[in-house]
């Protein structure tokens, strides 16, 4: 079965049940995401088409502007999702028959999509573009300025990884808890769409590596991410030529489309310990942009959902926010029962009337410009004085409060790697994604919470294989021998 | 004979005349970018033919890959790790560039009277693994890494022999290797006759061949800070900039830092980034991170000993605090 057949009908499944959808929800219900799939779907810019059983994919996307191509792709026997720009949705006019759905690119009203879904009926689905995406490199200190290579010096430091893991995460949250962010706008759906940025001469020239296109797939099925693919001009019209390296390439990008095809499970849950509390989570992007780079997976909660309950399951809790007088409360319980607490505290300056920090009578452990400690019951307060001026720094500050006992995932020679962790509904295994941003292979070490008596490995290039692993102190330490871009890892306790 | 000579003279001006000018629209860019040694190297060359700039740049970046597989002190199965496991047994017959970088940074250290040591390996185990813990290392565990510490201890035999004087020597590059690797692909680069080339470690280490074409040299901005940006034009020199990155611990009194001062046994405390302009990448890599350490009082005195070398100090803002023969370096403000 095809990978875009698989899709229609999952894609099936969940229209099924946005139909039980309330009207009154409709427009939200539309953009939320579909969280069952990391569906990527290919947006094809030539007036010619390849044929269907050269790409070997069913579905392309095509921008409706480029109607003969369109026409052409339907003829050639793809599905076609048009792509039309919000500004032009008033003047658009859904085609009649066989094409896959409509994707708006640019803010649209939930009133425009609202009548668009009605004026497509059930001829096809309807999803959004989020744009807020990265294409997910390594950045290098590579500037042009006035037409010249400027470089940058500046002391040593870990490469900066451009990554969408953190966006997923916050799109993902805010789909889920009513397809609302902050302010009660709609929330975006997890379809992504990034445009490519040349660094280098050869990529202006040739376009991205095909280890560019790669990552981008992997990254989508890793974080659980729709993504929009945008194909490079030159690397399309290699395609159209049928260029021996153009299809070689396009065969690995179709083979990683194909290994993250398979998805996760409905019921598959994030594996988190880390709570980060605030209302406005683009505001604080940075800081959990910084978490996931250094693998500190976190759940994000919105201050009016913080409870006991929620926290139960944390051992940090970062708070941008002003808490309330109830929250506080909630706040010294998390830290009262051992868990770590980090406040920023210019946030909690402006604290809400009657609010008052349980523990501001306590001696501090150490006060110092930047930080003051306190010890709360069998856990422990740090207020942040003076704001995250460095969420690079300010991230591995809350590495080193998490403590190795209590890092869910733990690699070692991949400072590349961005993993992300994921709890099966069985509850007694789980899957770790790992995805090496380096476009080369890498032994990476890892250290994954609680001891599995079976582990397998697959990726796009290797067939699912045994690792050998180590128990120690309550953690399965595995090595990956040579991580190329990226991989699965299963754990379990055996059938 | 003279007329030979005038003969001679007019054919070397008509191929001058009839050859194309060596500028931006006649040459070829070629530019790659690699993950290594933890950081993205790039390298950048003009030449004519743009295959032979490819093969040329490509056989420079495998210099810089394979130079990682030799200094490592991550991976096993380095040379520098053999050397790490084997040193303290007798005399070892290492890698030639292995060797090299090794000679260097003891150049380095006698002259700075061992600020600069590449036997820091055990202090700054001692510091991590501290650090995971949210603490400053002991006294007792600080003078257990500090007997492990001494460039003293490093016994060197042309060609390429080397031997620890004490069981517990450990080498770390950190403060040198990417300089090395980034003078080894320059040195690529010249062999395959490439004139104007640039290799990039991280933004820590740079070494320039020339200039790009109809320019005097590499621009080349000191810092990140947006406030206050110092240029300036690098051109068949080698460069680097240190800075320390002190992480405060949060529940005890200090912080910690990649860079430690052998002598304290502690991390450096100033903030100030310091940039080194000298021959070679690695003598500039290792320079300045032994200016990260040093009083500026004393910098002056310690640079004077390696002859054609500059240096710039930027505090955290970006001011220029202090510069060595600023002259030699063409600063500007004009990116």
């Amino acid at each position: 079965m095809r990978i875009d057949q698989r899709r229609a009908h999952a894609a099936s499944d969940c229209e099924v049940l946005r139909r039980l959808t309330a009207c009154a929800a409709l427009a939200l219900a539309l953009i939320a995401p579909t969280l069952c799939s990391a569906e990527v779907l290919i947006r094809w810019d030539q007036p010619e088409v390849p044929s269907s059983a050269s790409l070997g994919i069913a579905t392309l996307v095509i921008p409706a502007e480029n109607s003969g191509a369109a026409q052409n792709a339907v003829t050639r026997g793809y599905r076609v999702y048009l792509e039309v720009a919000a500004r032009a949705l008033s003047t658009f006019s859904p085609p009649a028959e066989g094409f896959a759905g409509v994707i708006v690119r640019g803010q649209a009203s939930g009133e425009q999509l609202a009548l668009l879904r009605a004026r497509l009926g059930r001829r096809g689905r309807l999803i959004t573009l989020d744009e807020r995406g990265k294409w997910p490199h390594i950045r290098s200190n590579w500037v042009t300025r006035h037409g010249e290579v400027l470089q940058v010096s500046n002391r040593s430091a870990q490469p900066w990884i451009e990554n969408n893991a953190a966006l997923m995460r916050i799109v993902h949250t805010t789909a889920s808890n009513g397809g609302t962010a902050a302010g009660g706008t709609p929330g975006p759906t997890a379809f992504m769409t990034y445009q490519w940025q040349s660094e280098t001469q050869s990529e202006l020239d040739d376009g991205p590596d095909t280890e560019n296109y790669l990552v981008a797939i992997a990254e989508a099925g890793s974080f659980g991410g729709d993504l929009l693919l945008p194909l490079h001009q030159r690397f399309e019209r290699d395609l159209l030529l049928g260029l021996p390296q153009a299809r070689e390439a396009w065969q690995r990008i179709r083979q990683s489309m194909e290994f993250y095809s398979w998805g996760l499970p409905d019921q598959s849950v994030p594996v988190a310990n880390i709570g980060v509390v605030t209302r406005d989570p683009q505001a604080w992007f940075e800081v959990m942009n910084l978490l996931s780079r250094h693998n500190l997976p976190f759940q994000l909660i919105s201050p009016a959902g913080l409870t006991t309950e929620l926290t139960a399951s944390l051992d940090l809790l970062i708070v941008l926010d002003s808490p309330s007088a109830a929250q506080f409360s909630v706040l010294d319980g998390f830290a009262h029962r051992g868990g770590t607490l980090v406040l920023d505290r210019t946030g909690v300056a402006g604290t809400q009337a009657g609010s008052v920090s349980p523990w501001a009578a306590l001696r501090p452990l150490v006060t110092s410009d930047e930080r003051v400690s306190y010890k709360v019951g069998d856990g422990r307060v740090v207020e942040v004085r003076k704001g995250v001026a460095d969420p690079d720094k300010f991230a591995l500050e809350i590495r080193e409060l998490l403590g190795a006992a209590h890092r869910s995932i733990d690699i070692w020679n991949g400072i590349t790697v961005i993993a992300a962790a994921y709890k099966d509904p069985d509850g007694r295994s789980m899957r770790v994604h790992v995805l090496n941003y380096a476009h080369q292979p890498l032994p990476v070490q890892m250290r994954i919470a609680g001891t599995y008596s079976l582990v397998q490995y697959e990726s796009p290039e290797e067939r699912s294989t045994l690792l050998p692993y180590q128990h120690r102190d309550g953690f399965t330490e595995v090595v990956l021998p040579a991580l190329r871009t990226g991989g699965r890892i299963f754990l379990s306790n055996g059938p | 004979m003279r007329s030979g000579k005038r003969a001679t003279l007019r054919l070397a001006l008509m191929i001058l005349a009839f050859s194309p000018a060596l500028t931006a629209d006649t040459l070829s860019q070629v530019h790659v970018q690699r993950y290594c040694m933890g950081t993205m190297f790039d390298i950048v060359a003009y030449h004519a033919s743009r295959a032979e700039g490819q093969a040329a740049v490509e056989r420079a970046m495998l210099e810089i890959l394979r130079l990682d597989q030799v200094m490592s002190d991550y991976k096993a199965d380095s040379d520098l790790s053999r050397l790490n496991r084997e040193g303290s047994r007798g005399f070892v017959s290492v890698e030639p560039a292995l060797f090299e970088v090794i000679q260097q940074s003891l150049i380095v250290s006698r002259r700075s009277g061992g600020v600069f040591d590449v036997t820091i390996a055990p202090l700054l185990k001692a510091w991590k693994a501290a650090r995971r813990e949210g603490r400053a290392p002991s006294a007792a565990e600080i003078a257990a890494a500090k007997r492990c510490v001494g460039y003293e201890n490093i016994e060197t035999s042309e060609p390429d022999r080397i031997h620890f004087r004490n069981d517990c020597v450990e080498i770390d590059l950190g403060g040198i290797g990417k300089g090395y690797a980034v003078d080894r692909a320059i040195a690529v680069l010249k062999a395959a006759g490439i004139t104007s080339a640039l290799v990039n470690g991280g933004g820590s280490s740079i070494g320039a061949i020339g200039a790009p074409p109809g320019a005097a040299g590499w621009p080349v901005r000191l810092g990140d800070a947006a406030a206050v940006q110092t240029t300036l034009l690098l051109r068949d020199r080698g460069l680097s900039t240190s800075q320390q990155n002190l992480v405060p611990f949060a529940f005890a009194a200090g912080a910690f830092g990649e860079i430690l001062d052998p002598r304290s046994a502690a991390p450096a405390r100033a903030r100030m980034a310091v940039t080194v302009v000298a021959d070679s990448a690695s003598i500039a890599d290792a320079l300045s991170t032994t200016l990260v350490i040093l009083p500026i009082a004393e910098a002056d005195g310690l640079l004077a000993q390696f002859g054609d070398v500059s240096g710039v100090w930027t505090s955290q803002s970006g001011n220029l605090t202090h510069a060595y023969r600023p002259s030699t370096l063409r600063l500007s403000d004009a990116y």
